[in-house]
């Protein structure tokens, strides 16, 4: 200190608790900069994308008819280009209401870290 | 302050500046143990994944009932080959990076992103993979520089289209490549 009294020992107390205060800001700073990380891997692993690709072509399949080959081209693409196995079934007018024709639509698919499977009711109007 | 003379003034240039020695050591040494994985590039995968597979789904998204979408349309145009898949090629990539130029318009988007896109299909009989080119984002690269060495920065994503090929329903799978410059 500059020379031996005691004034000022509130100033320098204020200025220690600042600082202190203001170190753990910087923590939480420092911290911010990884946020984010673990929901980007989480939603990298998830097939989310792949899994509406091939809902929306099994839908599709089910409006426009369904084929041997179309199933082999959609279970080997999945294979060669998602590592997934796809398998799916559609049994047209599986239910029946008043209003409304149901086909029953199966999906199930697999890589290996995910599995998914899927029934849907698809309803046609009588 | 509580004090009501000044005669601390120096105490107070003191205080403040032990505050920030101190301050900036301890940040120095808590920040310098930080070790930057590879895994923080998760981030900017996800962004760049979805960001594909939206211009993707866009494309796929018919105008009208009873319309085919523009990506059948040009997976099509591809098969079929000859002139009318070098017009699918530059379709594709005017449409395509239309779509990922596309902003809220707050912020200015870098136009860093590159591509190479290709249709796969199953090839009759063998029951192989077999691939279409449907063109790239015209660098003359279709992967990354520097990725043979490193780590593989580029992201893949895809779409199913159901296309009508060789006089039959078929589905073939629009996959492209993304990367930034």
């Amino acid at each position: 200190m500059e020379r031996l009294n005691d004034e000022g020992q509130w100033i320098v107390l204020m200025g220690f608790i600042i600082s202190v205060s203001l170190f753990f800001l910087a923590i939480i700073v420092n911290q911010s900069v990884t946020v984010g990380q673990t929901t980007s891997e989480a939603v990298l692993e998830f097939p989310k994308n792949e899994i509406s690709e091939v809902h929306n072509v099994v839908i599709d399949l089910a409006k426009e008819g369904d084929s041997f080959n179309l199933e082999k081209d959609l279970s080997i693409l999945t294979m060669d280009r998602m590592n997934a196995v796809t398998r799916y079934s559609i049994i047209d007018d599986k239910y029946t209401d008043i209003y409304y024709n149901y086909d029953e639509i199966e999906i199930h698919f697999n890589n290996g870290v995910t599995k998914y499977n899927e029934t849907y009711w698809m309803p046609e109007r009588v | 302050m509580v004090v009501r003379d000044d005669s601390g003034e120096l105490f107070t240039i003191e205080g403040l500046v032990a505050g920030l020695i101190m301050l900036s050591t301890a940040f120095i040494v808590m920040g310098s143990i930080n070790v930057y994985t590879p895994g923080d590039a998760h981030i900017s995968d996800m962004q760049l994944k979805q960001l594909g597979s939206d211009a993707l789904l866009m494309m796929d998204t018919p105008n009208g009932e009873d319309q085919p979408s523009r990506l059948k349309e040009l997976t099509e145009m591809v098969y079929n080959g000859g002139a009318s898949a070098n017009t699918a090629r530059s379709d594709f990539k005017t449409a395509f990076e239309d779509e990922l130029r596309r902003g809220t318009g707050a912020s200015e988007i870098v136009d860093s992103i590159r591509y190479n896109a290709t249709v796969y299909y199953r090839e009759i009989g063998t029951d192989k993979v077999k691939t279409y080119q449907l063109g790239d984002s015209g660098t003359d690269e279709s992967w990354p520089k520097g990725s043979e060495i490193s780590r593989q920065p580029a992201i893949s994503t895809g779409r199913l289209v159901m296309v009508e090929a060789g006089g039959q329903d078929r589905i073939f799978r629009v996959e492209v490549r993304l990367w930034r410059d």
